[in-house]
């Protein structure tokens, strides 16, 4: 009997493929999603929100209502797994719940677990961050929210509260997730609604996260606030009285120090490093009278010196849009042994692990790990599907994604990829979608 | 549809019941549990050396589990679900399905089954396989059956012991009675000569590991309760590696203090070892020569250490423990576990909860195998007419009772085959209710 050729062999893979269902699809999906990264990659910050939630104690610095999440999971299994199974599974079955209403549903599925393990949305997913849960709980909402349940719609308005309560920068991208609930209404108003419905829901988020927070580290204050001081006043070339006028208020570790960092030339987006660490040039506020101050400087340094700050947030949306000489977009650690160790969690990579992380390390030495490319594609998507009345739903994703990634323009707190990871993961939604609906659209409901 | 009527259909439906059953036992289990011999397979598995002192089957399953995923989750995983589908597809062979997924629910939660298979161990492994392969078995798909009856000789050494009655009561082909046995024990012979070569091309450094624990175990439970003095003594030990020799107490009084009828460490390492682990071929033989004239000489008092050993495994006036059930995710006490095998875990708090229940539970009866063994002997007999029961039975019983002259330590694992067989059979009794009785079990004429 001849070998069969690799047309033929191709041929029993699809039927095969075709006669699985597309549950069996998305499970299958899902289990070579957390082979390749299991127990879930962790960063300092997963490491430090780990062990709050295991403790109890929550802080500001690692978004508390995704912390609770966690302590809530660890009830029943202890580590970095049940958040990976919660937001992988979350963006799992929320994106084919969206892709299911415009492709027919194997076909869904295929896209759908595609998606997933496409290496630039994959890169961010595998890693326990806030970013990663944003991006399962708003997809999440998306499919609760067109769901035409009034189950499911609420389900989607607590994943739009997740969302929001993981990065309240969401909440503007938020709107055109919650304008799909209301798709019957007149533009104007379905739009009003859904500012609404976001503005809410980051309301209840930004509660939740202050019920929350046992320790106040005034995280805004020196991730963002100091980030923009100390960028601003490079920007502005400020030096003697006026660097003085710039940082009035604020503790200066070492004013000689300030003056050579100011007068270096080269711009540092490490906002962690500007307070923390041995190079640090100011203090991280401890109490409210000191976060005060530093609210005072942010507001003295935009007012002020508004063309520098403009230029300073301009060139790190730049960075963070993967424009530059640096960049590193990929996080796949394990976690480091020492701090992991009081947490009782270790782990070591798999055979395939370790080839997962060799090609998407390739991958990412590519333009698509560059967020420029989902920009432009993302802006391309919206002005082809502007007419196409069957794709709302890839439309709204696309919308959400552009909003989101113009929010960091003033929002970002370091040019790091996974604060584009939402534009990349609805781009590539949105046109997966487009084209696998053009060859298997939906059947028509009745 | 209400909610309360949607609750009670999910209720009813098999894949929520046997769903449950497996999330429960996940809950309890995740990600594995860590004991001495795991530990073992672990190390072989990565260093790719394996060795005899346990099946290497084992370690070369693990190193294609961490070819996918480090640690002991896809192990546990291995031996868990063969064990719940096996029990699934046995019972929907036997009972209505509602039942059927309700008895694999509460077999496969079984608090002394469960707490065997959450360890990755040889023993939970062989269970697991044996179950599907009888599954399998019973449903006549005897290529699949005997791949996953080979997997558990392969598993465990003395697993022959279960594969001989299933196989017996099960064989589905011969004219007669007699050719039906005859077929099913050459089958047997087949099966087991593969598992063993399996194992035999696996190895590559072998332990020579029963000449330092069995053997010195058996020389010295023998001595024991024999009446002889150090001479003596010492003529019966000719040849055999001694540890040191203290010419201040007798030898025959220094194995009869080190006595311990569950346990052969003390022999051969700790403080005050009497033996030295040989060396080399002579010292060897010098232990077998030893062995045979201690042993098959005085079966006496070979029968006495035995009977010993054997009432300490079905726990006959066993004495209270700290812990009957394995419930540590690195080896418990040895804390630099966690840096050989690189791993590390902790326990949740429902977890932690179920742990401790765990280990309340396996010192209540509920942990007694006696109380299995009687139940078996006696459903044996009352159910002999339902082959794949009585064949079940027949194999918990057979491997229990192997254990008379193969337990080293005691441990309860050794009896969760015993256990889950009886289990399975009750399970089924009850679940068959007064007169039930499906066309299909007229298959077999029983065992």
């Amino acid at each position: 009997m001849p070998a069969p050729s690799p047309t033929q062999l191709a041929r029993r893979a699809w039927r095969w493929l075709a006669a699985r269902s597309p549950l069996q699809l998305l499970l299958a999906g899902w289990v070579a999603f957390a082979t390749c990264c299991y127990p879930g990659y962790m960063s300092f910050d997963s490491i430090m929100q780990l062990g709050e939630a295991r403790h109890g104690t929550f802080s500001d610095a690692y978004a508390p209502l995704m912390t609770q999440v966690w302590r809530l999971l660890e009830w029943l299994l202890a580590g970095p797994a049940p958040m990976l199974a919660l937001q992988s599974g979350l963006f799992l079955v929320g994106a084919y719940g969206l892709l299911r209403r415009v492709v027919a549903p194997r076909a869904a599925a295929l896209a759908t677990v595609g998606v997933l393990l496409a290496p630039p949305v994959y890169a961010v997913m595998a890693v326990i961050w806030p970013d990663s849960l944003l991006a399962g709980a708003l997809v999440a909402a998306a499919a609760g929210l067109v769901h035409p349940d009034r189950r499911a719609k609420i389900a989607g308005v607590a994943a739009l509260v997740l969302a929001c309560g993981c990065r309240l920068a969401i909440a503007p991208a938020a709107i055109p997730i919650a304008a799909l609930a209301l798709a019957g209404w007149p533009r104007p108003r379905a739009l009003a609604g859904a500012a609404a419905i976001a503005i809410a829901c980051a309301a209840i988020a930004q509660l939740a996260s202050c019920v929350l927070v046992d320790d106040d580290t005034h995280a805004t204050e020196w991730r963002l606030e100091l980030l923009d001081v100390a960028g601003t006043a490079r920007r502005a070339r400020l030096h003697g009285a006026d660097l003085d006028a710039a940082f009035a208020g604020l503790e200066v570790v070492d004013r000689a120090r300030l003056d050579a960092w100011i007068g270096d030339g080269h711009d540092v987006y490490d906002a962690f490093g500007i307070s923390h660490g041995d190079k640090r040039i100011v203090y991280a506020p401890i109490d409210d009278a000191e976060a005060s101050a530093v609210d005072t400087a942010w507001r003295r340094a935009v007012t002020a010196h508004a063309g520098a700050y403009a230029t300073h947030r301009w060139e790190l949306f730049v960075r963070l849009l993967g424009v530059g000489d640096k960049w590193d977009p990929v996080f796949d650690d394990l976690g480091d042994r020492d701090l992991l160790a009081p947490l009782h969690h270790r782990a070591t990579p798999s055979d395939l692990q370790l080839a997962s992380r060799t090609v998407v390390r390739a991958v990412a030495a590519t333009p698509l790990f560059k967020p420029w490319l989902y920009l432009a594609l993302a802006i391309a998507f919206l002005v082809y599907a502007r007419e196409r009345r069957e794709l709302p739903v890839l439309r709204a994703l696309a919308a959400s994604g552009l909003v989101y990634e113009i929010v960091q323009l003033v929002a970002a707190q370091g040019p790091d990829y996974r604060a584009s990871h939402w534009l990349v993961a609805t781009t590539w939604l949105a046109i997966v979608g487009a084209a696998v609906a053009r060859r298997w659209p939906a059947s028509p409901r009745p | 549809m209400t909610a309360r009527a949607r609750l009670a259909q999910l209720a009813g439906d098999r894949r929520v019941i046997v769903g449950a059953a497996l999330v429960w036992f996940l809950v309890y289990a995740f990600p594995g549990y860590i004991g001495w011999d795991t530990e073992a397979h672990l190390l072989q598995s990565r260093a790719g050396i394996y060795t005899d002192a346990h099946p290497p089957l084992l370690p070369f399953l693990w190193r294609i589990c961490e070819v996918f995923i480090h640690g002991p989750l896809l192990m546990m995983l291995i031996q868990a679900l063969t064990l719940l589908v096996g029990l699934d597809r046995l019972f929907r062979g036997l009972l209505p399905p509602r039942h059927a997924a309700i008895a694999t629910a509460l077999v496969f939660v079984f608090p002394p089954v469960a707490g065997v298979t959450a360890i990755v161990i040889k023993d939970a492994m062989m269970a697991g396989f044996v179950v599907l392969g009888v599954a399998l078995l019973r449903e006549r798909k005897l290529a699949w059956a005997l791949a996953w009856l080979v997997l558990a000789g392969a598993a465990r050494w003395n697993a022959l012991a279960v594969t001989l009655p299933v196989l017996v009561a099960l064989w589905p082909h011969g004219a007669t009675r007699l050719r039906r046995w005859a077929q099913a024990a050459g089958v047997w012979l087949a099966i087991t000569a593969a598992a063993f070569g399996i194992n035999a091309a696996l190895v590559d450094v072998p332990a020579h590991m029963w000449y330092w624990t069995h053997a010195y175990m058996d020389i010295a439970g023998t001595v024991r309760w024999l009446d002889v003095d150090d001479r003596g003594a010492r003529e019966l030990l000719d040849g055999v590696p001694l540890a040191h020799d203290d010419y201040h107490r007798s030898l025959a009084d220094r194995i009869r203090t080190s006595y311990d009828p569950a346990d052969y460490r003390q022999l051969a390492t700790g403080d005050d070892p009497i033996f030295d682990k040989p060396d080399d071929d002579d010292q060897r033989s010098a232990i077998a020569g030893a062995w045979k004239r201690v042993v098959l000489g005085h079966p006496a008092a070979y029968l006495h250490y035995r009977w010993d050993n054997f009432k300490n495994l079905l726990r006959i006036d066993k004495q209270h423990e700290f812990a009957h059930v394995y419930v540590w995710f690195t080896v418990i006490a040895v804390p630099q576990s966690k840096d050989r095998l690189i791993h590390d875990a902790s326990a949740s708090r429902v977890q932690g909860v179920m742990q401790e229940c765990a280990v309340w539970l396996s010192n209540t009866p509920v942990y007694w195998p006696w109380i299995y063994f009687l139940i078996a002997c006696g459903g044996f007999v009352a159910w002999r007419r339902e082959a794949v029961i009585a064949g079940l039975l027949a194999s918990g019983l057979l491997y229990e009772c192997a254990w008379f002259v193969l337990n080293p330590t005691g441990d309860f694992r050794y009896s969760q085959w015993l256990v889950l067989v009886t289990a399975i059979a009750v399970a089924w009794r009850i679940g068959r209710g007064r007169g039930y009785m499906r066309s299909s079990d007229s298959d077999g004429d029983g065992a």
